[in-house]
Formats: C-alpha cells, structure tokens, sequence
C-alpha cells in the first residue's frame, strides 16, 4: 500500500469504546455478515458482488491451451487478484506486494483453487495436449472491508454462472461451437467455499494467556474498512455446505484458544450455509431468465402443466 | 447511453457507464500529494491505468491509455495544481467489442466516463471531453454508435473526440481512423460525430441538471 | 440569480468593474478567458466594490483556501510545526507551534500525533504548502479552536458541511439537539467532530449524520427518530 488513510486518536478510542458497548457503527451486530446482492452482468461469467460499500466484481474468461507437461490430464486454472487505486487511493497501481493484497490473493487462491472448488480434470480435452484454461479476473472495485470474502463469494459465483463453448473432437482437430449454435457447457463444480472472516479486539490492552481470567476480548465478523483499520487480529476460516473446513488462516495477531476457534467455526457454519443457498437460488434466477425459450421446450415443463 | 456517477465510495470522482455492450467504470482521485518521481512543478500530474476486463493490461491498454490521456490533458486546468496529482483508474467490465481486433468503442467509453468523472470529482476543468465511434460500411453508410458485428463489417472505422467549451464542440481533440477511406469520408465523418457530439453534449448537461435538482 | 454552469461556460461580466473570482472559478492564463471550472450553480453578486462569481458544486476531496474553518489530525512533529492532515491523501498543511494562544518560545503547544485539531486556515497559495492556525490573530485568544478531545468524526461531502456551517435554516443540527446534549466541530474539508456525553448517542449522532447525507430535509426528523430508538431499544435488551 501507499499511504494509508489517516485516522486520529478520538476515532480509535471511541471505536473500540463502542465494541465495548456492544456497538458497531454500522448498526451489526458482532456476528452479523453484511447481506450479499449478487448481480449477473449481461455475459455469462459476469458477476458483481456488493457487501454494503465493499463492491468486487469477477468475470470468468477461457481459453484453449496447453496443458502443463507434469499434469497432462488437468486444465490450467487462474484466480488474478489485482487491486488498483479504484478500490481507494491507498492501493497503488501495479504494486500488489503490500502484506493486505499478498494476503488476500493467498487466501482465495488457497480457498478456491486449492481446496479443488473447480473440477480441473474436467477441463482437459486431449491428454498432453489440449486442455481449457479457466481464468477468474477479480476486480476490486470499490473498498470497505471484507475483500477476502467478497471476492471468494464472487469467484464461486461467477464460476458457478460461467458456460464455456461446447467443443467437438475429431482426433486431433478440435472444432469449438459458437454458443448461438450449441448450448454451452457448465463448469463442474466440485464445492462451493465460503470465506468468513473474524477480528479480534482486545479493548484493555492487556497481554492475556491462554488460560486468562476476565477474558475482554471482542469478536466481530466481516468488519468495515474502519474496524479492519483498527483490528489486532483475524482469521479467516472457509468452510463449505459439506460442514468440511477448507482453511483456517491466521497470520500472526492476538493469540486466540481452542474453543474461541471451534466457536468461531460454528458460527461460520450458519452464514456458510445462508450465502451458499443465496448463491445457488440467484444462478437459478438468472439462468431461468436467460433460457426463457428452452423452458417452454423442455418436457419437464410439460409434465408439470398437466 | 447510461451512466451513473458517484458509483464508488472511496474515490473523489466515479462513474459507471454503458453504451450497447460496452461497460467501463472510470474513478478519479485528485488533487492529492504526488509521488517524488510523479511531481511536476508547475501543473498537475496525470497517472491514467486502464485495466480489461479479462486477463493482465498489454500493449493494447496502453494504446488507449495514451489516447485517453492525449485527450483528457487539454481539458484540464492543469496549473491550478501545482505539485498535486490526478489518478484516474478505469476498468473495464465488458468490451462489447472483439478484443484482439478492435478497440474503438473501448476508447470512446474511457474517455466519456472519465469526463463524468472528473466532473463529478469537483476537479478543475477548462471544457469537457465526448467522443464518439462512427463506421463507414462497404455500402459508403455512416453508423454511429456500431456494435461489434458493425465493426466487423466496416470499410473503416474512426474515433472522433471534441472538447467542448460553452455548449460548442470548439476543438478536435483526437481522430482516430482505420481501413480504407479518403478525404470525403473524413470530411463526411466529422460532419456527422459533430452532430452527434453536440447531443452527447445535451445529454451531460441534461445529467448535471437532474443531478443538482436532486441535491 | 443561479443557474447551472458546466466547464467552460461562457459568463458575462462586466468588463468595466472589478471581478472576484471564487470557488469554481478560474481566469486561465493563455486565454485570459473568465470560465466555470465546475459543474454547479452560478451565483454572481453585486456590489460596490465590484462583482464577486463563484461555483456552487458538490465534491469529496478539500482544498484549501485562506479562512476555512477545518477539522485536520495530526500527522508529525518537526522543531517548530505540526503537520497536520486534513484529508487523507491530499498534502499535509502546517500548523506552526507558535499558531496558539499564549505562544512563545518556552511555551509549547502539547499535541501528539494523531490528535484532532480545530483551526482556521491562515495562507494557502497553491504553489506552497498551506497554513492553518489554533489562534484568533486579531486577539490572541483561542477563539474556540485547538485540541478536540475524544468524540467521533464523521466524513461527509463539502457541500454538506457547508450546509450544515453557514446555512441557519438547515434543521439537523436542531433536530439532532431535541434529541441529546452534544458539542460540535464543523470542518468545510468534509470532517465533523461530535462528541455527547454517551457512547449510544454518539452512535445515534454519527449513523444520523451519516444518513442524512444526500436526503431531502423533511426526512432528516424521521431519520434521526428511528437511530435513537435503536440504540435505546438494544440497551434494553
């Protein structure tokens, strides 16, 4: 980052004086995510993700290519994560060596593409030789905390939407179908992680071990701009709908025990489940609208007229 | 033609804009401190980043990126800000175009978005720049506003941007022209982007005014 | 008389009298030509000593100029000057040691960095970095400004701030103070400093404000009803 935003004294007291209140200044409670609006651009693939302020869009682009000589039964797989001074002038422009925007591409490349979210076997065409390439370009748009899970919901949203041209093979030659003349094909998703992130607090401002007595720390999900500004620790858990944690990432901070993270967890759980549903419910939406024509041909739709 | 400013939260100046298929979101952040190696010391520095709407910037982004800046210059007023920086970022969202082809309706949504940004950013400005892409197709028929399937089809393709000073297209900023045309068609061309310049024009002051009513 | 200038209007002025340009306003140096720089309202005012033009337009990023009363953090410490933030990323002004009340050379203002200040703006020529002062010059005396201690800031457009600093009509402040005792610092750099007695009116004070940005003045009462009722309803709970 190149500067960063300014923030006095008054502000943090007061901030942090509020946690202690059981306040948040966005009227949240501490366990409440920011409601999702998922919206479809005109192409499939496209996706904008609002939380709040916080806007991230995800556009899904393929190609055909070759496969790396190691994995030759595997399609190649990119998550771009580059912020620029859009998302706010503390971002710099083409420099994403800065801890937050290093952080946040690990986390979701470790959420999604790593955790086996997009079925890459599937991807392949020719074995050794041709193989699609999928490639998710996360755009930061608009910053007030929350990149990590905004974006992770973005990724998945947008994979879950995307249909890349159906192909035909005659040995070595492939022909690729134009989507007017061919349905095209889904990708094959495998799960559908969630990213929730947690900040911790520690209004006293005292050292507490493990097994501490009067325990004052504050746990809040999915803070603002401000409260990730202000925050002494996080953790990032991803779970799916399957209850499996994909990753649990936490990167120096306050030193959390066991059950906070077990705690944690659970309450993760809850929004994972919600925001998985909302997902899957907004593709059902869109698609029903894109396929207006092939609904009334289906005869799905005949038996349930009759 | 849509476009909605004061999209973003964190910039001083934003907007979303769409013509046909094209979609581009245009942010402005200035005056704010340069850095050392940015600074001029009489005038305001301009930092412009176009970024697509899939994969990494090329050669091509930098293309508009100079055309963009070639034209949205002149319109500032560039030594009110001595030692200050402009930052204007925009992202694609949509081409609307064949990309490995063309780039023209690109570049016309990157420059009209930066004026209704820069506008919107309260940024000092001497006149407003509006461009507009006209075709010329084998049939010698001018088209404004193409879509991409025109653009394939075209005998030539240009780019026109005017700066606007007092509700008058007064200056030619850029013209920007590929394929096979003469002199006519230039004439023809610009004959044509000044009447349609000059109801982009009515539109953005139309914009500003319902925008202010509703302050 | 106001009507709606874009960048580079034409504006008639009187060539024979005297012209004072304000916000939005520029003469630029080639064509010597008089332009709106903004998008706004036009106002022109007569007077005896000639006419004064200037822009009515909204924005986020503040500049200074000689006389704003602003809300600024301090950023750093040198041997005889504070340098202070007024908005994050815009160039720093400085606020001399000697700019407060009862200064001198062994008396030294206490502020560390990170502390809100209250201050008027004293120089602000473009090509040089901008002062602001704590003092009331013409007296001596702090004239209200200096440290703001504790409370909250809210970040809100120029335009707001103005209306809520020089417009008398303008009825947030008054609807608000039906509600809760509290003090307040306008900035015209888009900072406000609210401080109340209570954590929960504060927050009821902040989310208000905040809200009632960009909304029409007869909702203001009904906004500010419903966030104090909320943060009354949750102690509650």
């Amino acid at each position: 980052m190149a500067k960063d935003i300014e923030i006095s004294t008054s502000e943090s007291k007061f901030i942090l004086e509020a946690l202690k209140q059981n306040y948040r200044l966005d009227n949240r409670t501490f366990d409440q995510f920011r409601d999702v609006k998922i919206q479809f651009g005109e192409e499939l693939g496209d996706v904008l993700i609002e939380m709040g302020k916080t806007k991230v869009h995800c556009k899904i682009s393929s190609s055909i290519t070759e496969p790396y000589e190691d994995r030759p039964f595997e399609g190649l797989f990119f998550i771009s994560t580059e912020s620029t001074p859009m998302a706010g002038p503390q971002f710099e422009n083409g420099n994403n060596t800065g801890e937050d925007e290093v952080l946040i591409s690990r986390i979701i490349e470790k959420a999604v593409r790593r955790s086996g979210a997009l079925d890459i076997e599937g991807l392949c065409i020719v074995a050794g030789r041709k193989c699609w390439a999928i490639r998710a370009n996360v755009h930061f748009l608009d910053c007030d905390g929350g990149f990590v899970d905004a974006s992770c919901i973005a990724v998945m949203a947008a994979l879950l939407h995307y249909k890349k041209p159906d192909i035909t093979i005659h040995g070595e030659k492939i022909i690729v179908h134009p989507t007017e003349e061919r349905e095209p094909v889904p990708l094959g998703i495998l799960h559908v992680p969630i990213c929730i992130t947690f900040s911790f607090f520690n209004p006293l401002d005292i050292e507490e071990n493990i097994k501490g007595e009067g325990n004052s720390e504050i746990v809040i999900i999915d803070a603002n701009l401000k409260e990730e500004q202000l925050r002494e620790g996080v953790l990032t858990v991803t779970l799916n709908k399957n209850r499996e944690v994909v990753q649990v990432s936490k990167a120096g901070g306050l030193p959390m025990d066991a059950l906070t993270l077990m705690e944690c967890c659970h309450k993760a759980y809850d929004i994972t489940e919600k925001v998985t549903d909302q997902i899957l419910e907004a593709i059902k939406v869109d698609n029903k609208q894109r396929d207006k024509f092939s609904a009334m041909l289906s005869s799905e739709n005949a038996r349930e007229a009759s | 033609m849509n476009t909605r400013t004061g999209y973003l939260e964190n910039v001083d100046g934003s907007c979303l804009y769409s013509l046909n298929s094209t979609k581009v979101i245009a942010a402005v952040t200035g005056p704010v401190e340069p850095k050392a190696r940015q600074e001029l010391p009489t005038q305001l520095a301009l930092e412009i980043n176009i970024r697509p709407a899939c994969g990494v910037p090329t050669t091509r982004e930098v293309n508009i990126q100079d055309k963009v800046r070639a034209v949205i210059t002149p319109t500032l007023a560039l030594y009110k800000y001595p030692r200050q920086l402009c930052q204007i970022t925009l992202q694609l969202l949509q081409a609307g175009e064949t990309e490995s082809y063309f780039h023209e309706l690109e570049l016309v949504a990157c420059v009209n978005s930066t004026t209704y940004a820069l506008v919107d950013s309260g940024i000092a400005l001497k006149g407003i720049a509006l461009g507009t892409t006209i075709v010329i197709t084998e049939g010698n028929k001018l088209i404004t506003e193409p879509t991409d399937e025109n653009l394939k089809n075209a005998k030539s393709t240009h780019v026109v941007v005017y700066m606007i000073e007092n509700s008058k297209p007064t200056n030619l900023l850029l013209m920007d022209s590929y394929g096979d045309f003469d002199q006519n068609d230039v004439f023809k061309v610009l004959e044509q982007s000044e009447i349609k310049i000059n109801e982009l024009n009515k539109n953005f002051r139309e914009y500003m005014k319902t925008k202010l009513n509703n302050l | 008389m106001s009507t709606l200038v874009i960048p580079g209007d034409e504006i008639s002025v009187d060539p024979e009298r005297p012209v004072v340009l304000g916000p939005g306003m520029y003469n630029d140096p080639v064509s010597q030509r008089i332009i709106p720089v903004n998008a706004g309202l036009l106002n022109i005012s007569d007077s005896k000593k000639g006419q004064t033009i200037y822009v009515d337009y909204d924005s986020k990023r503040y500049t200074p100029a000689v006389g704003d009363l602003v809300v600024g953090v301090i950023t750093g410490a040198f041997a005889d000057s504070y340098r202070v933030s007024l908005s994050s990323f815009s160039t720093p002004v400085s606020l001399s040691y000697m700019a407060f009340p009862n200064a001198s050379k062994k008396n030294r203002p206490t502020l560390v960095i990170g502390d809100l200040v209250y201050a008027r703006v004293c120089t602000a020529e473009k090509e040089l970095e901008a002062e602001i002062e704590c003092v009331d010059s013409t007296n001596g005396s702090d004239a209200g400004f200096g440290l703001l201690e504790n409370g909250m800031v809210i970040d809100v457009t120029l335009g707001f701030a103005r209306s809520l600093l020089f417009n008398n009509e303008f009825p947030l402040l008054r609807n608000l103070a039906q509600h809760c005792k509290f003090e307040i610092a306008i900035g015209v750099n888009g900072k406000i400093w609210i401080k109340t007695d209570e954590v929960k009116e504060t927050i009821a004070c902040y989310r208000s404000i905040s809200d009632c940005q960009g909304q029409s003045q007869e909702k203001f009462q009904e906004i500010i009803k419903n966030h104090f009722a909320q943060v009354t309803n949750t102690v509650e709970e």
